[in-house]
């Protein structure tokens, strides 16, 4: 965690500039730009590129330094971190927490994104992660692993208690995976518990009764797998969908039982939650069952979508801590880099993609020479100014086994070489530019730095390739309806996070059942690329093949040339100088909030 | 009056139907659908949606049933006072619009009763001073806060009076009327239809100037304040008043841009969020709601004009 110093921060005089420059930003019409794009009803229209700058910008280094880590075995628990005791703490122990975005639902089963900075804190999983990736105790305190990987056996903490008094048992995890994996949960992701015995029939209604499942006393539940799977402490007992109130409580109202005060597990309770008045906050659990109890009083969580007004108020000092994200978080990193308290390990990363069906995209000549004939260190220099870095393979530089450093060396895929460009234009199916059927291309985003980025790629095409007939459109949803659109589209931008696991990345971008590849590439699919990721996924990752293979399977699919690679985006939160014993994990939860205080300022 | 009345109110039904067909219809055309909103966080989440699971969404909210079919079942609940659920929120979209519509409502005539009471005597004051100093500076100021966009003017107002002089804090989310984070807000939702009021008031106030009995109330000696407000002010509210119909639908349900800027939670940003996801129920009710206050703020503009001017007849 960054040292965080104790001076106070007075008051920022606006200079006549930064007065002009908000003018100006206020004057293009930010909040303008994102409401017609929520209405989605902006017309079609050729994008115009700009001149492209091709100087290097001068600007602060990256933000990067992540501290080296593994994943943890399976098996493996540590001891819960403790941060040093409460010194100088202010009187008033009120936390201001905002974001962007509306906050509808706080349902570890549902939840998606934004409540995640504090949902395992009310309601504990089996286990937290701290921010290197161990597991550390929540309502459990150790597991282990049967030799073959099939049978996982949770042991739940002896003093685990619900805050209305009554204890919590095995049978509370249990019948909370059920809930998670039963239709009568309307979330989206009711997967995630897929390979525990007897998720199906649950999956689909027949019964409520997972047998895979079985919790043999009140303090341990067997957990019984179909098949092996080497990353089950982070896809299940370390996931933050796994950690809820009592089941029956969701089942009886599952679309608002979060807005009704539920019992909570975790050091935090909510006081109040109302996205219909915008108005949520947190208190401690008074019957929390875990020392050290939490230092903060309350925790006020405001929607401030607007990100000029986030900024005033965060100068202002009305904010203790914030999260923006995108080019929003580039402007308060640049300005405020003490503030930043990163979330480790996360990368998300920013790409286009081509797709593999629709011409002339599908000709792996005219992928290659679209490929080479971008710039992609010069792109994310200018819209990110170095603090953003420019992404390469699929795995992402803050997994382990990253190849980050040294890929674009070993491979003709991260070249950027114009000439080799027009050579494979010339030598595809299409021969020249003035051959190429008009590409459908989109941002995907009204986000400045993303269409900005996209403009570019246009004009590098036209002084590289002579290519002009581009038609752009701000969102993909512009050119049809439902996923149909992407049948339309040659180019499109999308992001990707997850697990910092070499396998899984590489799964989630090149694997035919991947998200990526079935939905946005057009349906690739590459037996050789499936079958080395399959591979990997199977394996320990203290396997020396695991890597290897993981390897094979970016390599093979770097060679088939499926997207141009954007930048890697680094979410933080962002906190006051006067906010102590803050962290955040590779899950967005701010895991020492128990421990957080306010010094005096 | 009441027979009128109930007429207008009868006319509304019809008008009301041909408002859904056309927002319903433009709904379904637009791209976008809101099964695939979801799917796009389960994107970024790195999970993966089968088809079979969309399809049971779509099946829940009747999106897999043909066009008319969906119209149908929605008028008739519609008539039944059910506004159905919210598919992104999975609960009733009436209590949804009935708990943010009181904020929008009271923001909008806090907004109208400032306007009133700034606008008029404005627009009287730069009649009576036309072409002079006092009439440029009164209608050239209206002007220019009219030409400024608020999400200009907000963020310049907040540097300026949170940042460089110290003056308040960001107002933030909703408190209640008769707090200060309202000051703001209403101001500025008032600035953009006062050059409306003050142009019609002034244009009005000069026609009724020129006229035989305000001339005789002149030579009557009655004096000037007299004549203003009982025989210019009166005479020329009318008009005026016509603008307000309008207005108050605009100041209630155009507050789009101020509840984003100030985190209010509104109409406003339930409905651009309701188009955001496409959420066709709740944009549908957002949508009744809308049409409804337009035809009804002109039906109390129509009942009001016999107050104003006894010719009027019903």
């Amino acid at each position: 965690m960054r040292d965080l110093s104790q001076r106070s921060v007075p008051r920022r005089a606006v200079s006549r500039r930064s007065l002009i420059k908000m003018f100006i930003a206020a004057g293009s019409g930010v909040s303008a730009a994102q409401l017609l794009a929520a209405c989605s009803s902006v017309p079609a229209a050729p994008m115009q590129a700009p001149a492209v700058t091709t100087g290097p910008t001068k600007a602060p280094a990256p933000t990067s330094a992540v501290a080296p880590f593994q994943l943890a075995a399976p098996g493996v628990v540590v001891p819960p971190i403790t941060m040093p005791a409460p010194s100088g703490a202010a009187s008033d122990q009120t936390l201001s927490y905002a974001h962007q975005s509306k906050l509808l639902y706080l349902d570890p089963a549902q939840e998606s994104g934004y409540g995640r900075f504090i949902i395992s804190l009310v309601w504990l999983p089996p286990f937290l992660l701290d921010d290197k990736m161990n597991l550390t105790p929540g309502t459990c305190n150790a597991y282990e692993v049967s030799s073959d990987g099939l049978i996982y056996t949770l042991h739940v903490d002896p003093n685990a208690k619900w805050s209305d008094g009554s204890k919590f048992t095995a049978r509370d995890i249990k019948s909370w995976i059920e809930y998670c994996s039963s239709p009568t949960n309307p979330s989206v992701y009711r997967t995630d518990a897929r390979y525990v015995a007897g998720h199906g029939p649950v999956n689909k209604g027949d019964t409520r009764d997972m047998t895979g499942l079985v919790a043999s006393d009140d303090l341990t539940l067997k957990i019984t797998l179909t098949q092996k799977d080497p990353l089950f402490h982070y896809s299940v007992l370390a996931n933050y969908r796994f950690g809820g109130p009592k089941a029956d409580v969701a089942y009886a109202d599952p679309n608002t039982w979060w807005s009704t005060n539920p019992v909570a597990t975790g050091p935090f309770k909510i006081e109040k939650f109302d996205p219909d008045s915008l108005t949520y906050s947190f208190v401690p659990n008074p019957g929390y069952w875990r020392t050290p109890k939490p230092t903060l009083q309350r925790i006020n969580l405001l929607t401030v979508t607007d990100p000029q007004t986030i900024v005033v108020m965060w100068q202002n000092n009305q904010i203790d801590a914030m999260f923006v994200s995108g080019s929003d978080a580039i402007d308060v990193e640049q300005k405020w880099p003490d503030s930043i308290i990163p979330m480790p390990n996360y990368g998300g990363n920013f790409f286009w993609s081509f797709n593999f069906t629709k011409e002339p995209t599908n000709d792996p000549l005219v992928r290659k020479a679209l490929k080479h004939a971008v710039d992609v260190n010069t792109i994310a220099q200018t819209q990110y100014f170095g603090m953003r870095k420019p992404a390469k393979g699929p795995i992402s530089p803050y997994a382990p086994g990253s190849r980050y450093d040294t890929l674009d060396q070993q491979n003709e895929f991260f070249k950027y070489d114009p000439d080799l460009a027009k050579q494979e234009l010339s030598q595809s199916s299409y021969k020249s530019a003035d051959n190429l059927p008009t590409l459908a291309i989109t941002p995907n985003a009204p986000s400045g730095d993303k269409v900005r980025a996209t403009e570019m790629v246009v004009e590098m095409w036209r002084k590289n390739l002579g290519i002009t007939n581009i038609e752009g459109r701000p969102m993909a949803t512009d050119y049809g309806a439902p996923i149909e659109y992407v049948k339309t589209i040659n180019f499109l931008r999308i992001s990707l996070g997850g697990l910092p696991d070499a396998a899984t990345l590489v799964y989630s971008m090149a694997h035919s059942a991947g998200a990526i590849a079935a939905q946005f590439a057009g349906g690739y699919k590459n037996p050789a690329v499936d079958a080395a990721i399959e591979k990997a996924m199977g394996l320990n990752r203290s396997d020396p093949d695991y890597l290897k293979s993981a390897y094979q399977a970016e390599d093979l699919y770097l060679a088939d040339y499926m997207y141009v690679p954007l930048y890697v985006d680094r979410y933080s939160y962002y906190a006051k100088p006067w906010v102590k014993n803050f962290k955040a994990n590779w899950n967005n939860l701010m895991y020492t909030l128990d421990q957080t205080y306010l010094a005096a300022h | 009056m009441l027979k009128y009345i109930l007429l207008r109110l009868l006319a509304m039904i019809p008008l009301l139907f041909v408002v859904l067909f056309i927002v319903f219809s433009l709904g379904h055309l637009a791209p976008g659908d809101p099964v695939e909103m979801m799917y796009v966080n389960v994107v970024l989440e790195q999970s993966t949606v089968t088809e079979e699971q969309k399809q049971e969404v779509r099946h829940r909210y009747g999106l897999d049933q043909p066009f008319f079919v969906q119209f149908g079942t929605y008028v008739q609940r519609l008539a039944q006072g059910d506004f159905g659920n919210s598919i992104t929120q999975s609960r009733p979209v009436l209590p949804m619009i009935l708990k943010v519509f009181p904020i929008s409502a009271q923001l909008g005539l806090a907004a109208l009763i400032m306007l009133v009471i700034a606008g008029i005597p404005l627009g009287i004051l730069a009649a009576l001073h036309q072409n002079r100093a006092g009439d440029y500076a009164i209608v050239g100021g209206s002007l220019f806060l009219r030409t400024v966009p608020v999400y200009v003017l907000a963020p310049l107002l907040l540097i300026l009076l949170v940042l460089q002089f110290h003056i308040m804090d960001v107002p933030n989310g909703w408190h209640g009327l008769f707090t200060p984070n309202v000051v703001l807000p209403v101001f500025l939702l008032m600035l953009f239809p006062l050059a409306v009021v003050i142009r019609q008031m002034r244009a009005s106030v000069l026609e009724v100037l020129s006229t035989d009995y305000v001339r005789t109330a002149r030579a009557k000696g009655l004096r000037e304040r007299q004549v203003v407000i009982g025989h210019i002010m009166r005479n020329a509210l009318t008009p005026v008043v016509t603008e307000f119909g309008l207005i108050v639908t605009g100041l209630i349900t155009g507050s789009v841009f101020l509840e984003t800027i100030f985190g209010i939670p509104g109409y406003g940003q339930l409905y651009v969020n309701a188009l955001r996801q496409r959420d066709y129920p709740l944009i549908l009710g957002c949508t009744v709601l809308a049409a409804m206050l337009v035809m009804l703020s002109n039906l109390v503009v129509d009942v009001i004009y016999p107050m104003l001017d006894p010719r009027v007849k019903l």
